[in-house]
């Protein structure tokens, strides 16, 4: 049984639709991400789940319980702000017993637990500091501590790296991923970092103009995306556009050339949308002008443009006439190429993946 | 660099010459104005009194300040801690909710807020406690509106209640101000981590926001507390004369017994009260800068030490205490536990009660003044609320009273000189405090911020004597000089904060590219500080139209400006006539208020 269950949820703000008709269904002891642009709604929906936004239509139980109209001191939900909201006036025990006062827990009890749950976020000896004296990476556990302690249902994260430096914030990530398996506890966490995303979480929901878009495991969103945005927002890919012939499994581009594909997600109905092939770059390959495979299934003309070298990596910007420009990586050392050479680009037709715009 | 480089030398030759031309007037003012006179007080102070003559003579004593610890005199001191006390405690149990309000708008409510609460401070305290004196008059609005409930009438004036809460609708926009520097840069998102921690919206307040919040509301109120026991005009007017206060004090041993030893005393034991109050406001003042900066305030204190070991102590047995009863209430009253939804009945009366009681204190903040507006257009010759008939009566009667136009004249006149020279010498000094670097850095701005912290009525009598003993009393030098010193005080104190963010290095550049010390002024440093100079000039404009205490002593005659005036009307009755001209000042206030508005925006103006 899911252990966070919400139905139709809205909120507008005046025009905005901050939060449009969404449907979630969270199981017990999932880590699940909100991830999307700025401004796409995932704040605004973490924090209707939290309570301090009423939604204007929809439901939200957890548990089996609906929470819907709970205030957030009621609700069986802890928050991890995204700027920590640590109490300066208090020092690390007196912040993570802090809930545990309120609810008149006993004394001997909340110093067992509140030192319990410091050694759970390695901050054991810490609890007399004082906040300002803690480096942001210990802060951000001191706010994680805070919320767990509470033993919540549902552990809400609003961007918990944003405020972390890129080191800090790929150690941090596998901390409290890992802290999370560990106390097996249902987490939501909002986040515009693809990486964070999909190193973190069991299952992501991509959201645009409050909107869900695609709702899947993190494989399946970046193998399989359902339409252009999850496929441009998640990963870089490029973009063919032409007229789809599914029976035949042919993609025709702008140019008139032929495509196999094999992989047609968009439906197949009468007021087609507009539909979109996509190719990661990795998938293609790259090879001198008219030294094709002979088993591969597509193969075209193109002369490089770019050339950007990243070390491991090496990044080839190509154009194919019409059709415009392809993106292509290349791991270690293969064949390097300058910019104008003439090359053929080839992939074979399970990679290639056509959607809807 | 090093030292022995001629050039170098050179240079600081120069700039030594020049800093003494910048410093040279503001100095020579400041020395005339307001430290020979202090320290001529301080040794009268010491002096023997001859009684019945009105002289005294050289003999050293101390028996001034015996007398001053008398029963009498400790009575007065005792009085005039109490009603500065509950004038501050008053000003913050009204202040904060309305701090709360303006930390948490934006955009144009917050500038309207802003105008609401600075327009009665930029209005002359005459005419603000003329107002005053029409709301809690026996038949005021105040008691009508308490009569519907069955009570009063009160009789607020003449009294100690009138004078208490005078103060602090004089006083409580700098309680709020206060308050709310420490609250604008607080997160209110601690308060909403308390709540999702299971706090009730007031309990989040009150063990989050409103600790936090601690060091504006002490400063607050030890500034309004300060402000309180000095005052001087309001105890005055609104006590009617016959409740002493330690300002009356001096100025009656001064004005009327003529015992300048004893008043000189008084005034020495009131400046170390009022110095100290200053010093530990500066300090907490300085804290809150510092804890803006994220250095935390709390950091340095030491919780394990004496004091904080015992109230620790204390809370945890509360705490324990608690934790019992929350049981035993759980065990009995479950229902009380059951999950409730949000927007219950005590929620919804609470948060409306709060929007009441603020709504209250802002009418209460504003009102005297459009009180005022209203009643000049009464056609009754007593001053009453609400008005039976309007008229045009009292400002056609203005026109003819000879005395208020030159008074209103003498006033514009000292308004504008003292605009033009307190911006030039001002400005000059302040520049030369920032520009040059001394010996001791903070000596010189504090030497110039003093007067700011003596009591008014202190200056005054200072002043007089010294006045007295060169023969300016009742001159127009004399109450030149007095304005001229005020004035560049709040002139300097404004350029100062305006240079805060303004980096020296380019006028350097400029030298560098070649313009000479004049050029560089007009071009560089004129624009950049141009907005800060029209508001210092907006403000000192206002600051010596206004004042009152320092001029009740040395004016007098054919000098009489006007707030005095207005004064020695209330001082000995109400006359309508004055309804009608203090009308004019609040609208002249309000006008200047708008001008700063447009210049710089009220949330960047600091009084």
């Amino acid at each position: 049984m899911a252990m966070l269950t919400v139905r139709g949820l809205r909120k507008y703000f005046g025009d905005v639709k901050a939060v449009n008709n969404v449907d979630l269904d969270v199981e017990d002891g999932e880590m699940l991400c909100l991830l999307g642009p700025s401004g796409c709604g995932k704040t605004t929906l973490l924090m209707t789940l939290s309570g301090f936004i009423t939604p204007d239509e929809g439901s939200i139980a957890m548990d089996g319980v609906d929470v819907t109209h709970l205030p957030p001191e009621k609700r069986p939900t802890s928050l991890v702000f995204q700027n920590y909201a640590l109490f300066p006036h208090l020092t690390v025990f007196e912040n993570v017993a802090f809930g545990l006062r309120a609810k008149k827990i006993p004394r001997p009890e909340i110093q067992a637990r509140v030192e319990e749950m410091l050694g759970i976020v390695d901050l054991e000896g810490k609890g007399g500091r004082s906040i300002n004296q803690l480096s942001g990476g210990q802060q951000q556990r001191v706010a994680l501590a805070r919320a767990l302690v509470m033993k919540p249902k549902v552990l809400l994260l609003d961007e918990p790296l944003s405020n972390l430096d890129a080191k800090l914030r790929i150690e941090t990530r596998q901390q409290i991923r890992k802290i999370q398996q560990s106390v097996g506890i249902t987490s939501i966490f909002v986040t515009h970092d693809q990486e964070e995303a999909l190193t973190m979480a069991d299952r992501i929901a991509v959201m645009k103009n409050g909107r869900i878009e695609q709702f899947a495991k993190p494989r399946d969103i970046y193998h399989h995306p359902s339409n252009s945005f999850v496929a441009d927002f998640i990963g870089k890919s490029n973009f063919l556009r032409g007229w789809s012939d599914a029976e035949n499994h042919i993609y025709k581009l702008l140019s008139g050339k032929e495509i196999l594909v094999d992989d047609f997600t968009c439906e197949d109905t009468n007021d087609r949308p507009e539909e979109v092939l996509i190719i990661r770059p990795e998938y293609l390959s790259t090879c001198p002008q008219g030294k094709c495979p002979p088993d591969v299934d597509n193969c075209l003309e193109a002369i490089v443009k770019e050339v950007t070298f990243l070390g491991e990596l090496t990044m080839y910007v190509v154009d194919i006439g019409m059709d415009g420009l392809l993106h292509l990586t290349t791991y270690g050392y293969i064949q390097q190429y300058e910019v104008g050479d003439m090359v053929n680009v080839y992939w074979n037709k399970s990679v290639g993946q056509v959607i809807t715009c | 660099m090093e030292k022995g480089y001629p050039m170098k030398r050179l240079r600081l030759k120069k700039r030594e010459s020049s800093r003494m031309l910048l410093l040279g007037p503001g100095l020579i003012l400041i020395m005339f104005a307001f430290f020979i006179p202090m320290i001529l007080l301080f040794i009268i102070g010491f002096q023997t009194y001859v009684p019945g003559s009105g002289f005294y003579d050289k003999t050293f004593t101390l028996e001034n300040f015996v007398r001053l610890f008398d029963q009498y005199h400790l009575m007065i001191l005792f009085r005039t801690f109490k009603i500065a006390f509950l004038a501050s405690l008053l000003s913050l149990v009204f202040g904060y909710p309305v701090a709360m309000l303006l930390a948490q708008s934006r955009g144009k409510k917050k500038s309207l807020l802003l105008g609401l609460i600075l327009t009665p401070l930029l209005t002359n305290v005459v005419a603000r406690t003329l107002g005053l004196m029409i709301v809690f008059a026996t038949h005021g609005p105040v008691n009508t509106l308490l009569g519907f409930f069955g009570l009063g009438p009160f009789k607020f004036i003449p009294g100690e209640l009138g004078i208490i809460l005078g103060l602090t609708q004089v006083f409580i926009p700098y309680m709020i101000l206060s308050i709310n520097s420490v609250l604008e840069n607080l997160n209110f998102n601690l308060q909403n981590a308390a709540r999702d921690l299971g706090c009730s919206h007031f309990k989040a307040f009150w063990r989050v926001i409103f600790p936090l919040s601690m060091p504006g509301i002490v400063a607050g109120s030890l500034f309004v507390f300060l402000l309180s026991f000095s005052s001087f005009v309001t105890p005055r007017l609104l006590g009617g004369g016959s409740i002493m206060v330690m300002t009356m004090l001096i100025q009656q041993q001064a004005m009327q017994l003529l015992n300048w030893p004893f008043a000189a005393a008084a005034a020495i034991v009131l400046m170390v009260f009022s110095l100290i109050l200053v010093s530990t406001y500066n300090r907490l003042t300085a804290r809150i800068e510092r804890m803006n900066d994220r250095t935390g305030i709390y950091s340095s204190m030491k919780f394990d030490k004496g004091f904080y070991r015992i109230s620790g102590a204390l809370k945890n047995a509360w705490y324990d205490c608690s934790c019992f009863f929350s049981r035993i209430r759980k065990r009995w009253f479950p229902s009380a536990y059951m999950i409730k939804e949000a927007g219950t009945g005590i929620a919804v009366l609470g948060s409306l009660a709060k929007k009441i009681f603020t709504m209250l204190v802002l009418i209460f903040i504003i009102l005297p003044l459009p009180i005022v507006i209203i009643s000049s257009f009464s056609s009754s010759s007593m001053i009453a609320f609400p008005p039976k008939e309007f008229s045009l009566k009292w400002y056609i009667s203005l026109a003819s009273k000879r005395e208020y136009i030159t008074s209103f004249l003498l006033s514009l006149r000292i308004a504008l000189i003292s605009v033009v020279c307190s911006l030039t010498f001002g400005t000059m000094a302040a520049l030369a405090i920032k520009r040059y670097t001394y010996r001791f850095p903070e000596l010189l701005k504090t030497m110039f911020l003093s007067p700011l912290m003596v009591p008014a009525v202190i200056i005054g009598i200072a002043l007089m004597r010294f006045m007295n003993i060169l023969g300016w009393i009742n001159s127009f030098k004399a109450i030149m000089v007095a304005h001229l010193l005020i004035t560049m005080v709040y002139v300097i104190r404004t350029v100062l904060s305006s240079l805060v963010g303004y980096d020296i290095t380019i006028e350097y550049a400029a030298r560098d590219l070649g313009a000479g010390p004049l050029l560089t002024f007009r071009k560089i440093t004129f624009p950049l500080i141009k907005p800060g100079l029209i508001v210092a000039g907006m403000f000192s404009f206002i600051v010596s139209l206004d004042e009152t205490t320092i001029s009740i002593f040395i004016a007098g005659g054919r000098t009489t400006t006007l707030p005095v005036r207005i004064y020695s009307m209330l001082e000995h009755g109400l006359d309508p006539t004055v309804t009608a001209i203090s009308s004019l000042l609040i609208v002249l206030a309000l006008c200047i208020l708008l001008l700063i508005n447009k210049v710089m925006g009220l949330d960047k103006f600091k009084i």
